[in-house]
C-alpha cells in the first residue's frame, strides 16, 4: 500500500498532458519518419500503465465504492469541485483503454502520414477518457464526456479516410443530440441539488422532471452505444477507417455510454423509466440480431469487427441494466479482456488488409506463409468468440446467468450474436505468390506480451492486487 | 520434487510443445514418458496417489474449488486414458510421416491433462474450462485449414451451448456443483431444453451424424494426428461430458429417444461410409463414427457400461485405425515396415473384439481388415509389401514381439471368458471372409450411388444451403432496408429537412416586421408557460 495514493490520480491525469507537450515539440523529418513522436506516445502510455499497476496495488477487491479520491476546488460561488475517484471497475476500464491505445500505436508503427497529429490527438483522447472514467462529480463527468469528441472528430475527419461529408454530419448530429440532452439534464440536477454521481439516486424531482431528466440522461448515453437507431453513425464512421489506432479509438467511444449508464444507475434504472426498459431490451436484442446478420453477410472485415463489438456492447448494456449490481465486477473483468482482444485483432487485420491491398491479392490463402501472424490472429479470434483464453470466458457466463435469471427469452436471443465470425483464407491451394508478410517483430513481441496478459486474466484475474 | 503427476505431465507437455524441432530429437519425450509411467503407476495403486485440490480465484466474486482427484468411478477411466495416451505419444514418436513430433506430442499430453481435469470435475466451471481449453489445444493440432475452420466453428457452438446450460443452472439454481445437477428435475421448468441442448453439444463433439463433416475434413491430416483427434481428443471429451452430466439427461423424457435415434443412424451412416469409401483415412473417420455411435448405443441401451470395457473398446478401435491409416502410406513408400506389426496387432484385436460386447464393431473391423488384406494380396504393389515383410528391420521385429506379448498378457488379464468365443469365431470368420471377397455391401452401395452420397459432404452442403445462405441473404436485406432505406433515406433525410425547415422558420421570425416580432414574443411566452407548468404546477 502507498501512502497518499490519491496523488497517483493526479499523476495519471498529468502524464498524457506531458506526453502531448513532448509530442508537440518532438522533431520530425523524413529521416525519423514519425518514430520520435510515436516513441513519445508509447512511453506515455506505458508510464501510465505503471501508475495504474501502482493504483491497483492500493485497491481492495470486492469493494464497489470509490477507494481512492482526489478533490479539486474550482469555483467557490457557485461551488464547483472536481472530484476524481477510482474503484476496481474504473481501473480495469482505464487499463484496458490504455492497452488498446498502446496496441493501436504499435499498429501505426510503419505509418508515416501525419504521425504527429495522430499521436497528439490519440493522447488527448486518452486524457479525456481517463478524466471521464475517473470523474466522480457531474461537472467533470459532463466536461470529459463531451470533450473527448473533439479529438475523435479531428481524428476521424483528418485520418479516418472519411471522404463523404454526410458521415461527419451524422457524427455531429447524433452527438449534438446526446450532448444537448445530457447538458439539459445535468443543469436541472445541478440547480435542484448539489449532487455527486454516487448520490444521484437520492435526488427528489417532480414526476415530469424525473421523466425529462432521467429520459434525457438515458438517451444521451444510448446515443453513444451502437443501439438502433444510433448504430448507424458509428457503423458508417467505422467502415471507412483503415488506420488501426483511429479505429480503436472510435470503437472505444461506445464504452462511454455503457459506463455512463452503469455509473448513473448502478443498481437499476429509475422507477419512472423502468416501464420503458422492456422496449429498450427488445430494441437491443433486435439491434444485436440485425447487426450480427449484417456483419455476417458484409464483406468488409472492419464492419465485421464493428458488428462483433456492437453485439458485446449491447450484451454489457443489458447486463448493466439488470436490477442488480452484483454483475458490475464481472462486466469490468470481461470488458478488460474484450477491449484488448479487439484492439489486437484490429492491429493484425489492418496489417493484413494493408498488405493485401498493396499486393493486390484476394483473401484466399494469404495467411499460408505468415505463420506467426496466423497464430496470433487465431489466438485472439478464439479468445474473442469466448473460448477459455481470457477473463471474458467465465465472467461472460456470469453475465449470461444474470440475464437468464431475469429474462430467459432475452438471453436466448443473445445466442445469435455468435453468428459473427472472421473469415480469412478458405483455400489451401492458393497460388504460391498469393501470400502476405508476417507482422513485424516489435509488433509480434507486443502481441505476445498481450497474449500472456490475456491468459493471466483467465488464470488469475486478480494478479495485480496484493 | 513435484507432488502431483498432473503438473509434471502438464509441464512435460508444455516443454515438448515449445522444444525446438530439430535439436535433441526424442529426448524431449523422456519427461512425458516418465510422467505418464508415474501417473499410470500412481493410478494403479503402486504409489500412493496424491490428492490435489486448490481454490481457483477465477472470478472477482466467486472462488472455485479446482479438484483433480479421480474417485473410484473415474479412476479406471483415468488410468485407461493415460495408457492410451502413452500409446498415442509412442506412435507419434516412431511415425516417419509426422514432421512436427514435438508439437503434436506436447499438444497430445496437454489434451490428456485436460481430459483428466474434465473427468475429475466436481463443478461446472472446472468442466467448462477443461472442455474449452481442450478445444483450443486440439485446434492447434489440426494443421489443415478447412478441417480447422469446421472443427472450431462446430465446437465453439458446442462450448457455447454448454456454457448456456451452466449459465441457466447457475442463474436459476445458484449452484455450481455437478453432483446436484439431478436436483433440477424438481424445480426447473426448462428441463427439456437443457437436456436437448446438452445432447446437441455432445453430438457435435463426438461427431455423430449431421455433425460429422468436420471429422471427415480431417482425412487430409496424417495418420497420427487423425487418430489422436478421432479417439483421444474432442470425441472422447464428448463421452466424458456424457458420463459426468448424465443426470441432466435423466430430467427430460425426450433425451433417451433422441440419443438412441442419433446413435443408431450414426452407426449405420458410419458403417456404410467405412465400407464404401476407398480412401483409407476417410475410412478411419467413418470407423471412428461407428465407434462413437456404438458407444452411445451402449450408453442408451445397456444398464451399465464399465470403464474397463469402454477403454478396451476404445484402445482396440484406436489400434485398428492406426493400422488402417498406415496401409495407404506403406503401399506407396518402400521400406515402411512398422505398419506390418501394427496391422498384425489390429487384426488380432479385431478378433479379440468379438469376445466383447461390441459384435457390430468387430464385424465391421473384420470386413475392412479383409478388404485391406485383399488389397495387399491382389494389388499391383503387393510385391513391394511382401518384400518389406521379408526384410523386417530389427526394430520392427522387436516391436512386433513386444506387442504380441503385451497383447497376450492383456487378453489373459482382461478376458477370462475368451475361450468360449473361439468356436463362435470359427463359425463367423469364414462367413465374413466370403462376404469380404464378394463385397456384396460395397457392390449394392455402388449400384445405389451411395458412394456419391458419402463423397459429396451432404451435411456441409445442407448447412450452407439451409442455414448459412438464408442468413446471409437476410443480412443483406436488413442492411439495405434498415440501414440504407429506413435510416439513411428516411430518418436522417427527415431530420435534415426538419432542420432546414426550422432554419427557414427562424429566419422568417428574425425578419424586420411587426408580425415577426409578435410571433417571436409569443414563442418566448410559450416556453415560459411550459417551464412554469412543468416546474412549478406539477
Amino acid at each position: 500500500m502507498i501512502e497518499n495514493a490519491e496523488i497517483l490520480l493526479s499523476v495519471l491525469m498529468g502524464v498524457p498532458l506531458l506526453g502531448i507537450f513532448f509530442a508537440a515539440i518532438s522533431k520530425e523529418n523524413s529521416e525519423s519518419a514519425g518514430r520520435n513522436v510515436l516513441s513519445v506516445g508509447i512511453l506515455t502510455v506505458v508510464s501510465n500503465l505503471v501508475i495504474l499497476a501502482l493504483i491497483g496495488k492500493n485497491l481492495i477487491n470486492g469493494s464497489d465504492s470509490f477507494q481512492i479520491m482526489k478533490k479539486f476546488e474550482w469555483l467557490s460561488t457557485p461551488k464547483i469541485e472536481f472530484l476524481f475517484a477510482v474503484d476496481t471497475f474504473s481501473l480495469l476500464l482505464i487499463a484496458a483503454v490504455h492497452i488498446a491505445v498502446l496496441l493501436g500505436l504499435f499498429g501505426v508503427l510503419n505509418n508515416t502520414y501525419r504521425q504527429k497529429t495522430l499521436v497528439i490527438l490519440a493522447l488527448l483522447f486518452l486524457e479525456m477518457m481517463i478524466g471521464y472514467l475517473l470523474a466522480g462529480d457531474l461537472f467533470s463527468f459532463y466536461i470529459f464526456f463531451e470533450a473527448m469528441l473533439l479529438p475523435l472528430f479531428l481524428l476521424v475527419g483528418i485520418l479516418g479516410d472519411v471522404h463523404r461529408q454526410d458521415i461527419l454530419y451524422r457524427f455531429f448530429l447524433y452527438n449534438l443530440l446526446g450532448a444537448s440532452l445530457l447538458f439539459m439534464a445535468l443543469c436541472i440536477l445541478f440547480n435542484h441539488q448539489h449532487v455527486t454521481i454516487q448520490t444521484i439516486g437520492t435526488v427528489v424531482l417532480s414526476r415530469n422532471l424525473q421523466m425529462i431528466v432521467w429520459g434525457a440522461i438515458f438517451i444521451a448515453f444510448l446515443s453513444r452505444i451502437p443501439i438502433w437507431p444510433f448504430h448507424y453513425w458509428i457503423s458508417s464512421v467505422n467502415v471507412n477507417i483503415s488506420n488501426p489506432l483511429v479505429f480503436i479509438i472510435a470503437n472505444i467511444l461506445p464504452l462511454t455510454g455503457v459506463y455512463g449508464l452503469i455509473r448513473f444507475f448502478p443498481l437499476t434504472a429509475p422507477e419512472i423509466i423502468a416501464p420503458y426498459l422492456l422496449a429498450l431490451q427488445i430494441i437491443s436484442i433486435i439491434t444485436m440480431v440485425v447487426i450480427a446478420l449484417i456483419g455476417f453477410s458484409h464483406r468488409d472485415v472492419q464492419y465485421k469487427i464493428f458488428s462483433y463489438m456492437t453485439v458485446f456492447y449491447i450484451l454489457y448494456l443489458l447486463g448493466a441494466l439488470l436490477p442488480t449490481d452484483k454483475l458490475l465486477s464481472n462486466i469490468g473483468f470481461s470488458v478488460f479482456s474484450w477491449l484488448i482482444i479487439v484492439a489486437a485483432i484490429e492491429v493484425i487485420v489492418s496489417h493484413i488488409e494493408k498488405e493485401r491491398q498493396q499486393l493486390g491479392l484476394s483473401e484466399r490463402g494469404i495467411l499460408r506463409e505468415a505463420k506467426t501472424t496466423s497464430f496470433v490472429l487465431s489466438f485472439f479470434v478464439l479468445a474473442a468468440v469466448g473460448l477459455p483464453l481470457s477473463s471474458m470466458f467465465l465472467n461472460n457466463m456470469f453475465i449470461f446467468a444474470g440475464l437468464l435469471t431475469y429474462n430467459l427469452k432475452t438471453a436466448m436471443f443473445i445466442l445469435l450474436q455468435h453468428l459473427f465470425y472472421l473469415k480469412y483464407s478458405d483455400n489451401e491451394i492458393a497460388e504460391k505468390n498469393n501470400v502476405i508478410n508476417d507482422v513485424s517483430s516489435p509488433i509480434i513481441i507486443v502481441l505476445g506480451a498481450t497474449i500472456l496478459l490475456i491468459i493471466t486474466s483467465f488464470i488469475n484475474p486478480l494478479w495485480y492486487m496484493e | 520434487m513435484a507432488t502431483n503427476f498432473i503438473f509434471i505431465l502438464l509441464l512435460s507437455g508444455i516443454l515438448c510443445f515449445s522444444a525446438p524441432k530439430k535439436q535433441l530429437g526424442w529426448m524431449w519425450h523422456l519427461p512425458i514418458f516418465g510422467a505418464l509411467i508415474y501417473g499410470i503407476a500412481a493410478l494403479s495403486d503402486c504409489f500412493p496417489y496424491p490428492d490435489f485440490a486448490v481454490v481457483w480465484e477465477a472470478m472477482p466474486n466467486l472462488s472455485v474449488l479446482l479438484n483433480i482427484t479421480p474417485v473410484a468411478q473415474t479412476k479406471e477411466l483415468a488410468l485407461g486414458i493415460l495408457i492410451l495416451g502413452a500409446v498415442c505419444v509412442f506412435h507419434n514418436l516412431v511415425s516417419a510421416d509426422e514432421q512436427d513430433k514435438n508439437t503434436l506430442n506436447g499438444l497430445a499430453v496437454i489434451n490428456i491433462v485436460l481430459l483428466l481435469i474434465a473427468l475429475c470435475s466436481t463443478n461446472y466451471f472446472q468442466l467448462l474450462a477443461a472442455v474449452g481449453m481442450a478445444d483450443v489445444v486440439v485446434y492447434g493440432a489440426i494443421n489443415k485449414y478447412e478441417a480447422k475452420r469446421q472443427y472450431i466453428y462446430g465446437n465453439f457452438l458446442a462450448d457455447f451451448l454448454l456454457l448456456n446450460i451452466f449459465a441457466i443452472i447457475l442463474g436459476q439454481h445458484a449452484n455450481i456443483e455437478i453432483v446436484s445437477s439431478g436436483a433440477y428435475s424438481t424445480d426447473w421448468h426448462h428441463r427439456d431444453y437443457i437436456a436437448i441442448i446438452l445432447l446437441l453439444c455432445i453430438f457435435i463433439k463426438s461427431g455423430t451424424i449431421l455433425f460429422h463433416s468436420a471429422y471427415q475434413k480431417m482425412s487430409k491430416l496424417n495418420a497420427n494426428r487423425l487418430n489422436f483427434i478421432l479417439f483421444l481428443a474432442t470425441p472422447l471429451m464428448g463421452a466424458v461430458i456424457l458420463s459426468i452430466l448424465h443426470d441432466i439427461l435423466d430430467i427430460s423424457r425426450y433425451s433417451l429417444p433422441i440419443l438412441r435415434l442419433f446413435a443408431v443412424f450414426t452407426v449405420i451412416w458410419g458403417a456404410c461410409g467405412a465400407l464404401i469409401v476407398k480412401e483409407n483415412h476417410r475410412k478411419c473417420a467413418y470407423m471412428a463414427m461407428v465407434f462413437w455411435g456404438l458407444y452411445f448405443c451402449a450408453f442408451a441401451w445397456l444398464s451399465s457400461l464399465s470403464p474397463r470395457s469402454f477403454i478396451i473398446f476404445l484402445g482396440t478401435a484406436y489400434l485398428f485405425n492406426t493400422a488402417l491409416s498406415l496401409i495407404h502410406n506403406s503401399l506407396s513408400i518402400k521400406n515402411r515396415n512398422s505398419f506390418i506389426s501394427i496391422l498384425t496387432i489390429s487384426f488380432a484385436a479385431a478378433g479379440y473384439m468379438l469376445a466383447w460386447w461390441s459384435f457390430t464393431y468387430s464385424n465391421i473391423i473384420l470386413a475392412i481388415a479383409g478388404e485391406c488384406v485383399l488389397c495387399l494380396l491382389t494389388s499391383q504393389v503387393a510385391f513391394t509389401i511382401r518384400t518389406d515383410y521379408l526384410h523386417l528391420s530389427p526394430f520392427s521385429r522387436f516391436w512386433l514381439s513386444v506387442t504380441i506379448i503385451f497383447g497376450a498378457l492383456a487378453a489373459f488379464y482382461f478376458t477370462p471368458e475368451l475361450p468360449q468365443f473361439i468356436p463362435f469365431l470359427a463359425v463367423v470368420a469364414p462367413v465374413w471372409i466370403i462376404l469380404v471377397i464378394f463385397s456384396p455391401i460395397a457392390k449394392v452401395a455402388l449400384r445405389l450411388g451411395a458412394e456419391n452420397i458419402q463423397n459429396n459432404d451432404l451435411t456441409t452442403a445442407m448447412y450452407e444451403t439451409i442455414i448459412l445462405a438464408p442468413l446471409q441473404i437476410i443480412g443483406r436485406i436488413l442492411r439495405l432496408t434498415v440501414d440504407i432505406v429506413f435510416l439513411e433515406r428516411t430518418v436522417i433525410s427527415s431530420v435534415k429537412n426538419a432542420i432546414r425547415f426550422l432554419i427557414f422558420i427562424f429566419r422568417r421570425l428574425h425578419a424586420n416586421s411587426v408580425l415577426s416580432s409578435i410571433m417571436f414574443s409569443l414563442l418566448g411566452v410559450l416556453i415560459v408557460a411550459v417551464a412554469y407548468y412543468n416546474g412549478v404546477v406539477k
